[in-house]
Formats: C-alpha cells, sequence, structure tokens
C-alpha cells in the first residue's frame, strides 16, 4: 500500500524545487496519502491472519515502517513546501456532500506542515513506545494508526467538514486504547476523555453550524466560513468562545484539563504520547485557525479571556505538580505547560507571538510527548509510580536521567532546546499586548522551575530508597523514542532556520522549521499588525 | 575566536558522553579551562594593539513576521553574535582564573564530593555558559546563555541532593534567581516590544528617537533589567539565593559561583547602562540606592551571626554593590568615563571571594565546625591558610577602593555611604581573620585541638593562585592605564589623596576592630551569635510563614481541584446521565397502553396549546 | 414495458407468498431449505438491481395510487438493499421458522415500498400497516406474550393514525397527497387541524418506537428472535419514518401544524435514545436505544420543514434501516447478557465487525454511514436555525458514541468468555452470513465516499415530494 501512496506521488511537479534535492516528487494526491494510508493499513492489519499471535511481530513492523513511510513522504513534501507562499499547498478539493456544501478539500499552510511534521515524528516515536505492548497486539496497532490517520486528517482539512469528521474520529481510537491496554484507573480516564473531548466536538459543531448559518448555508469550505467578512462582531463572539471551548477541552486549559491528568496517567506509553504530542495540538491548532485567523474582531474582544486561561492553565499546572505524589501525574500537569504558553502567544494578538505559537504548537508537542513519555517510561522501569518509593535513580538508569532532565528543562523553555526560541518569540511578542498575561505565565513558569527541580531531586538525585523493587534502564526501543524526541528538541532548538552550508545561505537538507512555519503565519496575522505609531511622543 | 566558546561546550560534551571516573573528568575540566584561557589571553593579546573589537555573527533566527506596519517589527532576527572586546577579555581572564583556582582546589579537597563526573562536567557548562554570556551582544542571544548559565548554577549549587536540608536550601536558589532572571528576559521582552529590536548596537542609538518611545516603557525597561542583573550580582534582599546555601552547598561550587556570576553581571549592568540611564534621572538614582543601601546593609548582615562562609559571601556582595553603584554613579554624571572603575574592581573582589570561601571552608572543615566562635588559632596551626585568608579579606577590603578614588568625590553623600560600605566591609573581613587566626581553640566533645592539621599543599598553591591573582587585578584597578585598556577611554589620574583616603577608609576599619577585638574578644563574639541568632530565627520564621500561607493553601487548592472537585463534577453530570437513561429504560416496564394513550393525549394537548401559530 | 417498474414490487411479493406457502405445506427438501435463504436474498438483489435501473422512470400507476419518483426509487433502493443484506447475515439456528423469517421481512420491505410510492393516504396506511403487521408477526412467533403487546399499542398508533386521517381527510378534502398539498396552501393552521396531525404523528412515532414511545416497540424487539427485533427496529420503524416523510411533505403548507410537535419528539429521542444507551449494558439493548435515538435525528429533520432537511432524513434514513436492521440480525444467537458478545472479535471476526460497525453508525461515529446522514441533518437544523435542538442532538450523540465505545470494547478489547459464562452460543458461521457481513460492512464503510450521490438523490426525493 505503502508503495501505492509512493507511486502516487512520481508525478510532476506543479511548483519549482525550494531546495536542492527537492522537485523529485510531487503530487496532487499526497496530503490524501498521509491521511488515508494510515487507516488501509490499518484494515490490513484488521484482516490479517493472525493464527495464536504468530503475526504479531509482523503487525509492530507494518504499523513502523508505515509511519516510516508516511514521515519519508512528509519529508519529501517538507523539502518542496514553498515557504514564500501564503496559500495553503498540496491543495485537493473534490465535492462530497454537494447538497449541503461540503467539501473533500485539503491543504497545508506553514502551521499545517508543522503540525504535519509534528504528528508525523509522534507517529514513528509512537510506535516505537509500543514495542512493548503483547497483548491483543492486532487491536492495539490497528487503532493506533487510526488514531494518527484522524489527526493527520484533522490537521489537513481546509474544510469544516472534513475537520469535524477527523477531530471527531480520534476519540473512539484513543479511548479504546485506553480502555484495553491501560493503567489500573483506565475507565475513568478513558470516559473523562470521551466526555470531555465530546463537549469540545460538540462546542465545534455548534460554531461551524453558526458559521454556516450566518454565511448562508451554502458551504463549509473554511475557504468560505473563515474568510466571511460580513459575521457581525457578537456572532464572531459567539463563535469565538465555543471554539475556545473545543480548543480548552483538547489543549487541555484550565477548567477542562479534567481528563488530561488521568489519561497521561494511566494509557500505555505510546498513547499517551500521541495524546500528549499531536492530538492534544490540535486544540491550539484550531484557535490559530479558526479564531485568530479567522475572526479578528472576536480574537481582539476574547484575547484577556485566552490569556487568562493561559495564565491559569500554566500556574495551576505547575503548583499542581508540587504536590503530586506518582510521578506520572506530574508528568501529565507539566505536559499541560506548553499548552499555556501557545495559547498566551495567540492571545497576544501581534504577528511575532502568533508565530512563536505556531513554533511552540511543534516544540511543546514535542515537549509534552517527552515529559510525559520518560514519566510513564521512568515508572514502569522502576516497577513503582509513587514518589514516596522512587530515588537516587541517577546511577542506575543514567539514560532516563538524562532524558528526564532534557524534558524538564523543554518544559521550562531553556535554551538550546526547540522550545527556547518558541518561549522567546511568543514572549517578545506578547509584551506589547498582554503584559499581564506574560508576566502570570511567566510566574508559572517560575513554580514549574521548582517542581520540575523537586521531581529531578527525589527521583533522580534523592537518597536511595532500599525497599524499592529493582530497577533497570531503558530498553533500546525506549532509548530511541525518547531520544528522538530529544533530539529533535535540540535539533530545532540549535538549527531553527536549518543548517546551512558553510559561507553560504543553502540549507544542506532541512529548509528550516522556522522558514516552513512562517508560511502564511503573516497573513493570519495581518489583522493585528501595529499601527505606526507617532514620533515625538513622551510620556 | 569562535573556539573560545567552542572549547568548553566540547569539554562538557566529551565528560557526558565518555568520562565517568573523578580523575579524568576533573582532568579534562581543568584541560578545558586552560585551553580557554590560553585563547583568552591569545584574544586579548590581539585586541592589546586594536581598539575594535572581534566580532562574529552568525543568524540564529530570521523571519519575516509581517508584511506592513513598522519596519522593525516586520521581521524578527536573533543572531548569534560573539563580540569580544577588551571588558571581555579581562572578564573571561577573571573568570577563568577563579574558575583554575576552584578546580584545582576541589581536585584536593573535593574528593568526598558525590557525583564527581556530573560536577565536572557541569563546570564545563557553566564555562561555556559565561563565555558565551559575555561575548555575546545580542540582548535574546544574551539572555539564552545567561539562562542556561543560571540553570547550571542551580545545580552546581544543589549538587548535594542526598541531603534533604542541602536539597531544600537549593530550592531557593532556583527560584528566586529564576525569577530574576525572567524578570530580565521579560525586560528584553518589553524593549522589544516597544523597538523591534534587542541587538545593543542597533538598539541603543534609536532609544530616543524611535517613533512612539515613551519614557515610561524604558523605565519599565530599566527596572525589570536592573531586577535581573541585580538577582544575579545578588544585591539585598535578593542575596539569599546566595547566603542560604553557604553551609550546605559544595564549597567549590559557592566560591566558583559568586565570583563568576559577579563577574557576568558587572560586565552585563555595564553594557545595559545606556538602555538604564536612558529612562530618567529618578530612575537612575533609585537604582543607585539600591546599590548603596546594599552596599552598607550586606557588610552589616555579616557582622551578625557566626557562619564564616556566609560571612564572606556577604562581604562580597557589599564589595561588589559598591562597585556597581560606581558604574551607575558613572553613567549618571555626564561624560564621565569612571564607570569602568566599577567594573574593574568586581574583577579584582572575584578571586577573592573565590579565595575566601575556599580556604574558610577549608578550615572549617579542619576544625569540624561552622561556628567561627569555636575556631582559633589558625595562625599557630595551620598559618598557610591563615595568610591565604588574611590576602583575600584585605582584597575584599581594599578592592572597591580603587574605584571610589576615580569615581566618587569623598565629599559627596554618595562618598560618605560607599566610604562607611569599605569600613564595614573592612571590619568584617578582619574579623573574621582575627577570630579564626588568634582567638584561643578550645576542646570539645569529639574534637581534639591538637589533631588540626594545615590543610594539603596543592590546595594552598591554588589559594594563594587567587589570592595573589586578586591582589594583582586590584592593584592593576589603581592605574589609569588599566582602565584605559578596558573600555578606550583616558582617564585623569586621581590625586593620591584620594587613594590614601579610600585606602585609610579601609585600614580604619581594620584598626576599629582590632581596639575592639583585643579589648573583649568573647563579648563581640557572643553579641554577634546572639543577633545571628535572633536573624536566622527570623528568616526561618519568614520563610517557615511564606511556605505555610501562600504555598501550601495553593498546592492544597491544586490538589483539591484534581483530586476532588474535578471527579466530583465529573461524576455529578455521570451519574445524571446514567438517571435519565435509567428512566427511559425504566419506562419499558410499566403497563404500556394506559401509558402510551395518556403520553399521547397529554403531548398533544401540552404542545398543541404551547406552539406558536396554533392556539389562536 | 412500462410496467418494468413494478417488478420488483412483484418479485418481493411473490418470493413472498411462495416462500410461505412452501413453509406451511413442507414443499421443501432438506437440500432446498439450506439454499433458500441464499436465493431468496438473490431474488431481492435482483430486485433491487432492476429497481435501481428501471425506478428512475418517473411514472404514476392506478389513477395516481402508485407514483414512482425519485423519493420511491431512493426508499425503495434502501429498503431492498437492506432486505438483502438482512437475508445474507441472519443467523437461522436462531431463528424460529425459516419460511416466516424470510416472508416477513419481505412483507415488510413491500410494505414500506407500497408507502413509499404511496399516491394518497389509504395506501401510505396500508404499506404502514403490512409492514408492522409483519414485525408482529415475527416478535409473537417466539414470545406471544411480546407479539400481543406490539400487537395492542399497534392498534393504538393505527387508531390514532386513523383518527388523524380522517380529519385531515375532514379538511383538506381529498386523500390524493398532492391535491392535499395545493388544497392547504393559502390555508390557516388550526387547533382543529393540528390536533390530529398530532396524533396522526404520535401513531407513527409509536410505530417507529421513538422515545417517549418506545415503551411498545424496544421491549418486544428485546425479546424477539434476531431478524424480529431487526424488522421491528429497522424496516418498521423505517416504514413508519417514510410515511411520516411523505404526509411532513403534504403537510408543508401548514409547517405550525407538526413542527414544533416533531421537535419535541425528536429531542426527547435523541437525548433518550443516548442516555438510554448509556445506562443499559446488553449489547443488542443498547443497539436498539441507538437505533431509537438515530430515529430521532430523523424526526428532527422533518421538523425543519425544508428541502435539505427532508432530504437529509432520508439520507439518514437510508444509513438506518441498513444499520437497524441488519444489525440486530448479524448478531444473531448470542443476544444473551450484557457478556455474551465479550470478545467475539477474535470468536468471529466477520459477526463482530458487522455489529461494531453498526452500532457505531447508529451512534453516529466518522466515518460511516450514519455520521453523514446526521451531519446532513445538522446542517438543515442550522440553515433553518433551529440551534438548541441541534445542541441537544449533538448531547445524545456523544452519549451514543461514548455508549458505542462500550459495545466495541467489549466486542474487541473483552477476552473471549467461555460457553458457560457467555450464557447463549456462538453465533452461527456459515460461507452466507461471512459474506453478508462483510457486505454489511462495506455498505457502511462506503455510504459516506459515495454520499455525494446518494445525498444527491434524496434531494431530489426531497424535491419529487413538492419541497422547494
Amino acid at each position: 500500500m505503502m508503495w501505492l501512496g509512493i507511486a502516487g506521488l512520481a508525478l510532476p511537479s506543479p511548483s519549482p524545487a525550494a531546495v536542492p534535492g527537492a522537485n523529485i516528487f510531487s503530487s496532487p494526491l499526497l496530503l490524501s496519502v498521509l491521511v488515508w494510508v494510515p487507516v488501509i493499513m490499518a484494515v490490513a492489519i484488521a484482516i490479517l491472519p493472525n493464527p495464536r499471535g504468530r503475526f504479531d511481530v509482523l503487525m509492530k513492523q507494518i504499523a513502523f515502517f508505515t509511519n516510516v513511510g508516511l514521515v519519508f513522504v512528509l519529508w519529501i513534501a517538507y523539502n518542496q513546501f514553498e515557504s514564500f507562499l501564503s496559500t495553503p499547498q498540496f491543495a485537493e478539493n473534490q465535492p462530497w456532500l454537494a447538497a449541503i456544501g461540503a467539501s473533500y478539500h485539503l491543504g497545508v499552510d506553514g502551521p499545517g506542515m508543522t503540525m504535519l511534521l509534528l504528528s508525523g515524528l509522534i507517529g514513528i516515536v509512537s510506535v516505537l513506545a509500543s514495542l512493548g505492548i503483547r497483548e491483543r497486539v492486532r487491536s492495539y496497532f490497528c487503532l493506533l494508526l487510526l488514531a494518527q490517520a484522524s489527526i493527520n486528517g484533522a490537521i489537513v482539512a481546509r474544510d469544516m467538514f472534513v475537520l469535524i469528521l477527523f477531530w471527531t474520529a480520534s476519540a473512539v481510537p484513543l479511548a479504546l486504547l485506553i480502555l484495553g491496554w491501560g493503567g489500573p484507573r483506565r475507565n475513568a480516564a478513558a470516559w473523562r476523555l470521551v466526555g470531555y473531548w465530546g463537549l469540545g466536538t460538540g462546542a465545534l459543531v455548534i460554531a461551524t453550524m453558526t458559521l454556516y448559518f450566518v454565511t448562508g448555508g451554502t458551504s463549509f469550505d473554511m475557504d468560505v466560513l473563515l474568510k466571511a467578512t460580513n459575521i457581525s462582531p457578537r456572532v464572531q463572539v459567539i463563535v469565538g468562545l465555543l471554539l475556545i471551548v473545543a480548543a480548552a477541552t483538547r489543549l487541555p486549559l484550565f477548567p477542562f484539563h479534567g481528563w488530561a491528568r488521568d489519561l497521561y496517567a494511566e494509557a500505555p506509553i505510546g498513547v499517551t504520547v500521541v495524546v500528549a504530542g499531536s492530538a492534544t495540538r490540535l486544540g491550539a491548532y484550531l484557535l490559530l485557525r479558526g479564531l485568530v485567523a479567522a475572526e479578528p474582531a472576536a480574537a481582539q474582544v476574547l484575547a484577556p479571556l485566552m490569556a487568562a486561561l493561559a495564565a491559569l492553565t500554566v500556574g495551576y499546572a505547575a503548583v499542581a505538580a508540587l504536590r503530586m505524589a506518582d510521578i506520572r501525574h506530574s508528568g501529565g500537569y507539566l505536559a499541560m505547560i506548553p499548552g499555556g504558553v501557545t495559547v498566551l502567544g495567540l492571545a497576544a494578538l501581534s504577528p511575532l507571538s502568533i508565530a512563536g505559537a505556531v513554533l511552540s504548537l511543534f516544540a511543546g508537542g514535542l515537549a509534552a510527548a517527552l515529559i510525559v513519555g520518560v514519566c510513564a517510561t521512568l515508572a514502569e522501569r522502576a516497577q513503582s509510580r509513587s514518589l514516596l518509593v522512587l530515588g537516587g535513580l541517577a546511577p542506575r538508569m543514567p539514560i532516563l536521567t538524562w532524558l528526564l532532565i532534557i524534558g524538564g528543562l523543554a518544559v521550562l523553555g531553556v535554551p538550546l532546546l526547540a522550545t527556547f526560541p518558541a518561549l522567546l518569540m511568543t514572549f517578545f511578542g506578547s509584551f506589547k499586548n498582554q503584559p499581564i498575561g506574560a508576566f502570570a505565565v511567566a510566574a508559572g513558569l517560575a513554580v514549574a522551575a521548582v517542581a520540575i527541580a523537586m521531581l529531578l531531586r527525589r527521583v533522580l538525585f534523592g537518597v536511595p530508597n532500599p525497599d524499592a523493587p529493582g530497577v533497570s534502564d531503558a530498553s533500546l526501543g525506549e532509548s530511541w523514542y525518547l531520544g528522538l524526541l530529544a533530539g529533535a528538541l535540540l535539533w530545532i532548538g540549535i538549527f531553527p532556520t536549518g543548517p546551512k552550508l558553510p559561507g553560504t545561505d543553502a540549507p544542506i537538507f532541512d529548509p528550516g522549521l522556522i522558514k516552513t512555519m512562517s508560511a502564511g503565519v503573516s497573513e493570519m496575522a495581518s489583522p493585528y499588525v501595529m499601527a505606526t505609531p507617532t514620533p515625538g511622543a513622551t510620556k | 575566536m569562535p573556539l573560545i566558546v567552542i572549547t568548553p561546550l566540547t569539554a562538557f560534551v566529551i565528560a557526558i558522553t565518555s568520562v565517568r571516573t573523578r580523575r579524568s573528568s576533573a582532568n579534562l575540566a581543568m584541560f578545558g579551562v586552560v585551553v580557554t584561557l590560553a585563547l583568552t589571553l591569545l584574544a586579548g593579546w590581539g585586541l592589546a594593539k586594536t581598539k575594535t573589537p572581534f566580532l562574529h555573527a552568525y543568524q540564529y533566527i530570521n523571519m519575516p513576521v509581517a508584511f506592513s506596519g513598522p519596519v522593525n517589527f516586520q521581521s524578527f532576527a536573533v543572531d548569534i553574535v560573539l563580540r569580544v572586546d577588551h571588558i571581555t577579555v579581562a572578564a573571561l581572564v577573571a573568570i577563568e582564573l577563579c574558575m583554575l583556582g576552584v578546580l584545582g582546589w576541589h581536585q584536593v579537597m573535593g574528593r568526598s564530593e558525590p557525583g564527581p563526573a556530573r560536577f565536572h562536567a557541569l563546570i564545563s557548562l557553566l564555562l561555556f555558559a559565561c563565555v558565551a554570556a559575555l561575548v555575546s551582544w545580542d540582548l535574546a542571544e544574551l539572555f539564552a546563555f545567561w539562562g542556561l548559565a543560571g540553570a547550571v548554577t542551580y545545580l552546581l549549587l544543589a549538587h548535594r541532593w542526598g541531603s534533604d536540608e542541602a536539597a531544600i536550601r537549593a530550592r531557593v536558589a532556583l527560584a528566586l534567581p529564576f525569577v530574576t532572571d525572567l524578570s530580565l528576559l521579560c525586560g528584553i521582552a518589553w524593549l522589544y516590544s516597544r523597538y523591534g529590536l534587542q541587538n545593543l548596537t542597533t538598539l541603543v542609538p534609536i532609544l530616543h528617537t524611535n517613533p512612539g518611545w515613551t519614557e515610561r516603557s524604558l523605565v519599565v525597561a530599566a527596572i525589570l533589567l536592573f531586577i535581573g542583573v541585580a538577582g544575579r550580582l545578588a544585591l539585598w534582599p535578593l542575596h539569599s539565593w546566595l547566603t542560604r546555601n553557604a553551609v550546605t552547598a559544595p564549597p567549590a561550587a559557592l566560591a566558583l559561583v559568586q565570583a563568576v556570576w559577579s563577574v557576568i553581571a558587572i560586565v552585563v549592568l555595564y553594557r545595559l547602562m545606556p538602555i538604564i540611564a536612558a529612562s530618567n534621572a529618578q530612575t537612575v538614582k533609585a537604582l543607585l540606592y539600591a546599590c548603596g543601601v546594599t552596599a552598607i546593609v550586606a557588610p552589616l548582615l555579616a557582622l551578625v551571626g557566626n557562619e564564616p562562609r556566609r560571612i564572606i559571601t556577604l562581604l562580597g556582595v557589599g564589595a561588589t554593590a559598591v562597585g556597581a553603584a560606581v558604574v551607575i554613579h558613572g553613567f549618571r554624571v555626564p561624560n564621565a568615563t569612571f564607570a569602568i572603575a566599577g567594573v574593574a574592581c568586581v574583577l579584582a573582589i572575584a578571586p577573592a571571594r573565590a579565595a575566601g570561601v575556599l580556604v574558610v571552608s577549608a578550615i572549617a572543615s579542619a576544625m569540624r565546625t561552622d561556628n567561627m566562635a569555636e575556631m582559633g588559632e589558625a595562625w599557630t596551626r595551620m598559618r598557610v591558610s591563615a595568610i591565604a585568608l588574611l590576602i583575600s579579606v584585605v582584597v575584599l577590603a581594599l578592592g572597591a577602593s580603587g574605584a571610589l578614588a576615580f569615581g566618587v568625590s569623598s565629599r559627596s553623600l554618595l562618598g560618605l555611604a560607599l566610604g562607611e560600605a569599605l569600613l564595614l566591609v573592612s571590619i568584617g573581613g578582619v574579623r573574621v581573620f582575627l577570630t579564626i587566626a588568634l582567638s584561643p581553640l578550645r576542646r570539645r566533645r569529639t574534637f581534639e585541638p591538637d589533631r588540626v592539621r594545615e590543610a594539603p599543599q596543592a590546595s594552598l598553591t591554588w589559594l594563594f593562585l587567587l589570592g595573589v591573582g586578586g591582589l594583582a587585578i586590584f592593584v592593576a584597578s589603581l592605574v589609569p592605564a588599566w582602565l584605559r585598556f578596558l573600555d578606550g577611554n583616558r582617564h585623569p589620574t586621581p590625586s593620591v589623596g584620594a587613594y590614601v583616603l579610600w585606602v585609610l577608609v579601609a585600614l580604619i576599619g581594620f584598626a576599629a576592630i582590632g581596639i575592639a577585638y583585643f579589648r573583649n574578644r568573647e563579648g563581640a563574639l557572643r553579641a554577634a551569635a546572639l543577633a545571628g541568632a535572633w536573624f536566622a530565627r527570623l528568616g526561618y520564621a519568614s520563610s517557615r510563614g511564606f511556605a505555610r500561607f501562600i504555598v501550601a493553601p495553593a498546592t492544597e487548592i491544586a490538589v483539591r481541584i484534581g483530586d476532588r472537585w474535578i471527579p466530583a463534577g465529573d461524576a455529578g453530570v455521570g451519574s445524571a446521565l446514567e438517571t435519565t437513561g435509567r428512566f427511559a429504560v425504566a419506562g419499558t416496564r410499566l403497563p404500556v397502553l394506559p401509558i402510551v394513550v395518556a403520553l399521547a393525549v397529554v403531548l398533544t394537548l401540552a404542545v398543541g396549546l404551547a406552539s406558536p401559530g396554533v392556539f389562536k | 414495458m412500462k410496467y418494468l417498474v413494478l417488478v420488483p414490487e412483484a418479485l418481493v411479493a411473490t418470493s413472498a407468498v411462495l416462500v410461505l406457502l412452501a413453509g406451511r405445506f413442507g414443499w421443501m427438501a432438506q437440500s432446498t431449505r439450506r439454499r433458500l435463504p441464499a436465493t431468496v436474498a438473490a431474488v431481492v438483489l435482483i430486485a433491487l438491481v432492476i429497481e435501481l435501473v428501471q425506478g428512475a422512470t418517473l411514472a404514476t400507476y392506478f389513477g395516481g395510487g402508485f407514483i414512482q419518483d425519485r423519493f420511491a426509487l431512493f426508499a425503495k433502493a434502501a429498503v431492498l438493499l437492506t432486505a438483502t443484506i438482512a437475508f445474507a447475515v441472519v443467523d437461522w439456528t436462531a431463528e424460529d421458522s425459516l419460511s416466516i423469517g424470510l416472508a416477513m421481512p419481505l412483507l415488510a420491505a413491500l410494505g414500506v415500498m407500497i408507502a413509499a410510492s404511496a399516491g394518497d393516504l389509504v395506501a401510505l396506511w396500508a404499506g404502514l400497516e403490512l409492514a408492522a403487521t409483519a414485525g408482529v408477526v415475527l416478535v409473537a412467533l417466539r414470545r406471544p406474550d411480546l407479539g400481543l403487546r406490539l400487537l395492542l399499542t399497534g392498534g393504538v398508533a393505527s387508531g390514532l393514525l386513523l383518527t388523524g386521517l380522517a380529519f385531515v381527510y375532514a379538511s383538506a378534502g381529498t386523500i390524493e397527497l398532492a391535491a392535499m398539498r395545493s388544497v392547504l396552501f393559502g390555508g390557516t393552521t388550526t387547533l382543529a387541524l393540528a390536533i390530529p396531525v398530532f396524533l396522526l404523528l404520535t401513531g407513527m412515532a409509536i410505530r417507529a418506537s421513538v422515545a417517549p414511545f418506545h415503551l411498545a416497540g424496544i421491549p418486544s424487539t428485546l425479546g424477539a428472535s434476531p431478524l424480529g427485533a431487526g424488522l421491528v427496529l429497522g424496516l418498521v420503524a423505517a416504514a413508519a419514518a417514510v410515511v411520516a416523510i411523505k404526509l411532513v411533505a403534504a403537510l408543508t403548507p401548514i409547517p405550525d401544524a407538526y413542527s414544533s410537535f416533531l421537535q419535541v419528539i425528536a429531542a426527547v429521542a435523541m437525548v433518550g435514545g443516548g442516555a438510554a444507551a448509556l445506562a443499559v449494558r446488553a449489547p443488542r439493548t443498547r443497539m436498539a436505544y441507538l437505533a431509537a435515538g438515530q430515529i430521532g435525528w430523523v424526526a428532527a429533520g422533518l421538523a425543519t420543514h425544508y428541502r435539505a432537511g427532508i432530504a437529509g432524513s432520508l439520507f439518514l434514513l437510508g444509513a438506518f434501516a441498513v444499520a437497524a436492521t441488519c444489525g440486530p440480525a448479524v448478531m444473531g444467537r448470542a443476544e444473551g447478557g450484557a457478556l455474551s458478545w465479550a470478545g467475539m472479535g477474535t470468536l468471529r471476526p466477520g459477526r463482530a465487525a458487522g455489529v461494531a460497525l453498526a452500532v457505531l453508525s447508529l451512534a453516529g461515529a466518522p466515518p460511516l454511514a450514519g455520521f453523514f446522514g446526521e451531519f446532513a441533518v445538522a446542517a438543515a437544523l442550522a440553515q433553518s436555525g433551529h440551534f438548541a435542538l441541534l445542541a441537544l442532538g449533538l448531547l445524545g450523540s456523544v452519549m451514543s458514541l461514548a455508549a458505542a465505545a462500550a459495545t466495541l470494547r467489549l466486542i474487541y478489547v473483552h477476552s473471549p468468555l467461555d460457553e458457560a459464562r457467555r450464557g447463549s452460543a456462538l453465533p452461527g458461521l456459515t460461507r452466507l452470513s461471512t459474506a453478508g457481513a462483510v457486505a454489511l460492512c462495506v455498505v457502511i464503510a462506503v455510504y459516506g465516499l459515495f454520499s455525494s450521490p446518494i445525498l444527491g438523490l434524496a434531494d431530489q426525493g426531497a424535491e419529487a415530494l413538492g419541497l422547494r
């Protein structure tokens, strides 16, 4: 199937190469490949005969190589992505439910490409993290691939109908994964997930339908719904509020975070990574697309609310992480922090802060996935989740020690890690419009620093606990999946614009995430450009 | 030039990847420092002839963010600027000197520290961060490496994770400076949000010409930036991240951290002063007062309590504050050039601080007590250490006099204040020396005075390297040529009177404490001990209050939200839906016919009467 | 040539009668009995093909009593497809009588077809009654008491229906639907006209077992054989829905007379169905309530009294009929307690997939048939500004989704139980049933893929009813 996908790419390119080595492939259905190939492979896994689990390994390999192939396709797309175009690229548009004006419209701009890269990376990581699955392998990887497909679909959707379709579709496989392979309190986790995400979906549908209603009920295309100029501010605010609810249940933001802790604590590691890494980022992505880029009036009105939610989220998560007795709970709370930073960037409504928010979609996703994943792996390897039991593990698990340190620092946005430029841009952009929110988030980060320090101290460098069960360091697969996340964080942190041939401006093989990501951001931010101030003012 | 930055990084990478044993890690770190020092001296040699600094810039981020609006805000660029000028070289030399000394001393005296590999790797990383922060000219880049150095600092101070007390005390070394660092970030971000630039070369000229600039915004930025720097200068009341860890942190870490940070912070303050000075006179004056107050309060606190490392730290803070005051004053006085003297004096004080902390901790470990009242007779039993201590306290006490001679008139109020500070510093320093060196060493339980031996020779050489180095830089700070080398300006030689006056102030301090000491040493120590006890109690009470009235409630609320309220709410909604469902299901067990008919009639009538347009 | 359009009806009717007679007089050899289901399924499939080929020709027969238009085409195609798959997937080891089990669904399908092409009130009523009676027979075959219960409530239903029809006829002066439309244009809604319409709709709500009138239908289905349950939940409800659509289309000139009533019913059904599905445990009961919830969406589409809404309802009705009829049928013999289907994903993968997709489709989970239908209805609700109804529907859908997830967990995540703890034998496994299950999966899965032409056809159907 994968090869069909690749073969489908071997068509003449519609666009000139962005970097040397690109322009090898291009495709009118590249995005469909990214969305549907996982589904096809899931079906393949589902119907593959598997007498007494003889082909479990084969199924793991299918899942893994499917993701590798997707990342390969993605890498091609990334390399020939035109960072100077603001219009959606690799677009596909077919009428679907013509009678109600829904169409199969896909396309990505800079932020979309960034999210796709994140999702692709997380895909490989999640499969690597799931290699330890022993029971009901077929169902597990089938559901995992379906979840990834739904996330990709929600990213590339350019039609609200397609967006809702994939947005809703991701909940059921994830819930089943938790129910089937989760920890002791998996029921609570799964039903909370379904409930909160269902609430968010409802809000999203109603928001969409409101726009559909006010735009005359002719089309669900984002170009119609989100680019409509004749929407009254009041309606915009209603839609904005609904979108904030939808995003807050996903991201999660403070009052709607009820599912997050249980899920991060109970779900199997591969699933936590997917949720923390890519699925939750969809919330902020929706906020960016639906509110910031589409309804400037509502965004201006609701910006303080968003900033307050961001500050509350960061502060609450940090303070809660201070008092946790369960390492996976602390990891779950810490994983909420990058989302708060992203939303602060969106709330600040300045071109730079929006760009920072987009970058922190990527970096924050990686950081959240890393901290959650490493906490879960550590708990598994140390055979205990209780911070009262764990202690002094640093000498006995050096790899996990470094990874946990990197994860903690990544959440804080320490230099050399991808979250740093994101944090920098977010803060630099936020101080004009949302100084209070920015200060509050900064304070929250300070508390988070203390929480992380306590966690590191207790788990890694504290006094070893003689009664604790046996401890082993990360296995090869675990080291690989966590190492991939940490490596990506470092790579983007060190080469945000990609490595250049020395002395030239030609990128070597990575055109640079910052450049790719910025495509289309300027247009989204154009309503918020600050007016040129009048000279001579002194007071 | 980039080699200066890359070398320590390489050392760090090698250290974390391949080095495990204590000896090899120590040697690697030492090697890294030596190579960096050599490169620095090379750079200094290259700069000796020319005035223009070495400048290398690499693009880190450069992206368009808007197509309209003010030009500065249309794109966002962060460059890795490596700008090595004369001050940088001098500061680097001072830092590398301190690191050399501390590493050497630690190699001998720190054998018992846990996790040697980690410790030395962190020191290499700290060196990298310091070098990078000193050479960076782009404020975003500066903050990046400043933050990195801050993180490493915490890890160094909290190195003894094993003991709970150390870990708990180290928490303040994380939280407090992290807040001030964030204030630095906020200051930079604030400036950016007004000017769209963060490169000092381009930013400083347009401070007052950029359209839409307001004095208020500059004031806010100035205060935020100053708080950021003050946190790392450990100005009072932001000094507790050093003093609270004085006992529990590894001596090497404590010495290194306070020496290194004082140098970086003063240099950065010197570079940021144009922005701060651009705000307005009152602000600068207020900041000057802040430094003056610290300069007096810190040594006063040093008179309280008998923990020698804490005292030395506080004295260092006081002396550094004098330097900072001189820097700020230098930018206050129109077309004055003596601000650099403040930097020069801090450069001199830094090694002395390191040496002082190391030597007192060596003596403390030899005498098995952290209470100065129980120490003594170092002059007879550990003479060389005592001499090293003497040198370091003398440099501490005199360090600032040169700067004062250049900058401050003795008749001004400021001169009076700073002179008093100088006096107090010298009093505190000599107090430490006299108590430790000359007072009788009594027998205690499980302690036999005759067992006290001189510290190993190897460690003492490193101490002398530090002390003498500090002395040398201090002497240099008295001659205008050195200052001219540093900032390239010609400096008027102050009258001999000025030198004499300020040195005299210190000597008066020596004399005063000497007399007081020989009159009634016991009384002095007891008074100090009593005050110290009270002071410590106050400190603990305040921290306990903070923990009890701020931290505990907040965490309690958070935990309740997570553990009780949200689950309760979810359960409520869930059971409500469940009940609805059961109700719907239960209907099927009722006698069907009457119910159906009744429902039909009721619904029909109700809706019929209620629905609009039907019932008329 | 002209009467070729009637061939499907003829095929269905004759095969029903033949099977009944053959069963009654024992004309069938054992081998014939074994091949009978496949044969009947093939016949219905042929009828479907002919319908699809010939049904496009618009014509009226019997002096306007039988109208072949796009609406009829859509409804008949849907019901024939449903019947085909149902016959294929049924677990005959769980049924009580082969011949009756084959004949009743055929008669019910015939009833729907008659109602779909009905040109006047009488034909409508006849079609609905035929379908309902077939349901009663099949239920009574296993549980006479439940059959009686269904018969009684059905009696009430048809009583209400007849009263309503009589009053409507009285006030419109004609039983021709088209004529009724034109008469009612310009007429105003009065309580005297509204009350009978309400009664009419109540009657159909009882037939379609829409909450709060599910008290009659659903308990009967729980005791019935799988096919009987599917018949009552799916085909009979579809018949009622078809009748309702045609009536509502005829009454569009006076929307006040039914819109608010339908809204209330739809709201109760959507929320109540979802909540009830969440509250019960046994898969088949859950499926029944999910169906009750989805038929609520159909009612909501009607409440909009716009062409888009009715097109959406029709579109959803197709998906509903397939899932609600074949779902219980494919579940087969394993209709015991909550754990009867534990781990069936490994024991009977084909049937399990069928059940899973049917449940998901009834819950409106993307990207399956039900989702597209509900979305079309939701879009219509938005177009006509019924946002409160939409919100309630979404609430119901979320609950249904959770319920569906619970069932899927039971099927795929729960480990299989032994015979004793499962409480019922495994469903039979034949080549036909597997093929049928696969066909069911394919239909439910690709309904969305081809939703553009299908919805287009439904839209033409709505247009054919004279809606703008």
